[in-house]
């Protein structure tokens, strides 16, 4: 196979955590505060990137303007240019994941376990 | 020193010639150290070399199995642990700068166990920063630079443990313990050409370990055989209190003895990859056509169609900013090699309790889902990855096009699988298949993986790395 070919399942999973990796947090920000952050132009739509709905492209941007705020000074241009990116590009997926049915009897596949458990209780003094 | 046919023998032949005295865990080490040494920086397998402690282990084994106190197949076998893993006294880095000088005054679980099963430490294998919890750009995301493939020095290993499939692969140790929690054992694996194991999640302690994603995080064995794989699963399973997702003990020991059923229901996944590379997808079916020839009932299947790699991405997220926190909130992510990782745990904050609820539940409709898909299969089966290895200088975030169900479900649902090797490219490359089963069903996995490997060499082809 051509060398020229990049990809790798690891990277998938990064991409997914990326694309998968942003939601209302920054929706929840006071519009005041929002407001007070100073904002970074937003790019163009790229060609044939999946539009986002107007509720979507504003939740995005509130987690764009959260970031900034809280983390900004640190960040320098491109980095922020980046954040956006990455931000508008998490947003889509996000949306797809919402629209999954779910019901009030759906309960999280959590699968840490309770700890200790009651063999581990029986075996210690009590605390 | 012992030649390279030795260094290259399986885990289980080393430990009976260890315990036959036809050589000593001295000898053995020394020369797995000679080789690390002489190969290990020009691959950057390796984070630190722990030579003094190997050979005071060597040693101790001697004697022991001299005395007749025989440990097991493990006893003097030489064994390379990914960076992430804590050994009392030497650097823990996480492959990461700002963790550079870390150490920690205790062992990992799991490097407790390999002592009491008389396992040798030699090094600490080098892995992509904070494996790979702030996502990265490049295969140079790591504090010891980027890990080179030993069947092409040009081409990268995949990662997260990337150093502990170079390790293997090279002949540099015997097996290494990798992590996964998504990817990280399958996918260096595959472009290693080596065998690695991902356990059923909560099989293996992870205490001691950095934490990237509690609720997905693996450890398990790399080595050249399933055989090789089991026998170390077997030492390294196990409840512990001290690892609150540690299953109970009747489910996480893995007591390996009894041979491996030959018997198998495998289904063959016609939709885990997209458009596999053409000499992937011929490599594949022929393993297939092997196992089919030798007992294996082979059907078609499919995985459910959901939102699960987006779930599992999510979680991974959640938790691994969760996990960094202090990193990221002090700013020292900066410090990271990686341009995406100075930057993803920002983005990766901002996702909320409400989508990560979501990304549980769709988890546990997923873990439904695929566990009725194992009534009809002992394992289901699909290439690793639907490439070979890619080069050294690829930009990991933008060329990325395939989609991974299968490595979504699978970690997402904490299912063991394997990869091991099925074939080589044009170029020389490794091809790996993978054969994932139910949770628990650890057994099934190795089953079919030794099967095949049964039946064919490809684990026994050796890269061209001098």
């Amino acid at each position: 196979m051509s060398n020229e070919r990049t990809e790798c399942a690891d990277i998938s999973r990064r991409s997914f955590a990326r694309r998968a990796a942003l939601a209302a947090a920054a929706a929840c920000l006071p519009r005041e505060l929002i407001a007070g952050v100073e904002a970074t132009s937003s790019p163009p739509q790229q060609q044939g990137e999946e539009k986002l709905s107007p509720e979507g492209q504003d939740e995005a941007e509130a987690k764009i303007q959260a970031i900034f705020h809280k983390y900004g000074d640190r960040l320098s241009e491109a980095q922020k240019t980046d954040i956006r990116r990455l931000v508008t590009e998490g947003q889509k997926p996000l949306e797809t994941m919402r629209k999954f049915p779910l019901d009030n009897a759906d309960q999280p596949g959590n699968v840490l376990r309770l700890y200790p458990d009651a063999a581990a209780i029986r075996g210690t003094p009590s605390h | 020193m012992l030649n390279e046919d030795v260094l290259y023998l399986p885990v289980r032949e080393l430990g009976k010639r260890i315990r036959a005295k036809q050589f000593s865990s001295v000898e053995l080490t020394e020369s797995f150290l000679a080789r690390s040494e002489r190969i290990g920086p020009q691959l950057n397998a390796y984070a630190t070399v722990t030579s003094e402690r190997a050979m005071e282990l060597a040693r101790a084994a001697d004697k022991e199995i001299a005395a007749g106190h025989y440990r097991g197949p493990l006893h003097g076998v030489p064994y390379a642990a990914k960076d992430l893993l804590a050994v009392k006294g030497y650097p823990t880095t996480w492959g990461a700068r700002p963790y550079a000088n870390q150490k920690f005054d205790y062992n990992a679980t799991v490097i407790e166990k390999l002592n009491r099963a008389g396992a040798v430490l030699l090094g600490k294998a080098a892995m992509i920063e904070l494996a790979g919890g702030m996502n990265y750009r490049f295969a140079s995301a790591s504090l010891t630079g980027a890990a080179k493939n030993p069947w092409n020095e040009g081409c990268w290993t995949c990662g997260s443990s990337s150093g502990s499939g170079a390790i293997v692969s090279a002949a540099l140790a015997p097996f290494a313990i990798g992590t996964e929690t998504w990817g990280s054992i399958i996918c260096p694996s595959a472009y290693c050409g080596i065998t690695g194991l991902r356990p059923t999640f909560g099989r293996v302690s992870r205490y001691g370990a950095m934490a990237l994603a509690y609720s997905l995080d693996k450890i398990g064995p790399m080595g050249r055989t399933a055989d090789d794989c089991a026998l170390v699963l077997s030492a390294i399973a196990g409840h512990d209190p001290l690892d609150r997702s540690s299953l109970p003990e009747g489910e996480a020991s893995f007591p390996y003895s009894a041979p491996l059923p030959t018997t198998l229901k495998i289904g063959w996944l016609t939709n885990a990859w997209e458009k596999p590379d053409l000499e992937i997808k011929s490599a594949t079916q022929d393993a297939i056509k092997v196992l089919a020839q030798h007992g294996a009932k082979i059907t078609e299947a499919r995985l459910s169609e959901g939102p699960y790699e987006i779930a599992a991405g999510t979680i991974v997220g959640v938790e691994g900013a969760a996990a960094f926190r202090s990193l990221i909130e002090s700013g020292r992510v900066a410090d990271l090699v990686d341009p995406l990782g100075q930057i993803s745990g920002y983005v990766n904050e901002q996702i909320s309790a409400s989508d990560y609820m979501r990304a549980l539940q769709i988890r546990g409709i997923c873990q439904k889902k695929i566990d009725a898909l194992f009534d009809d299969f002992d394992v289901i089966a699909a290439a690793s990855l639907p490439i070979a290895a890619t080069t050294l200088e690829t930009n990991l975030e933008t060329d990325l096009t395939f989609a991974d169900p299968l490595g979504g479900i699978g970690n997402l649902c904490g299912l063991p699988a394997i990869s091991v090797p099925c074939g080589l490219t044009s170029k020389m490359l490794p091809i790996g298949i993978q054969f994932v089963g139910r949770v628990r069903n650890d057994r099934a996995v190795l089953a079919a993986a030794n099967l095949f490997q049964q039946h064919t060499d490809w684990h026994k082809k050796r890269p061209p790395v001098a």
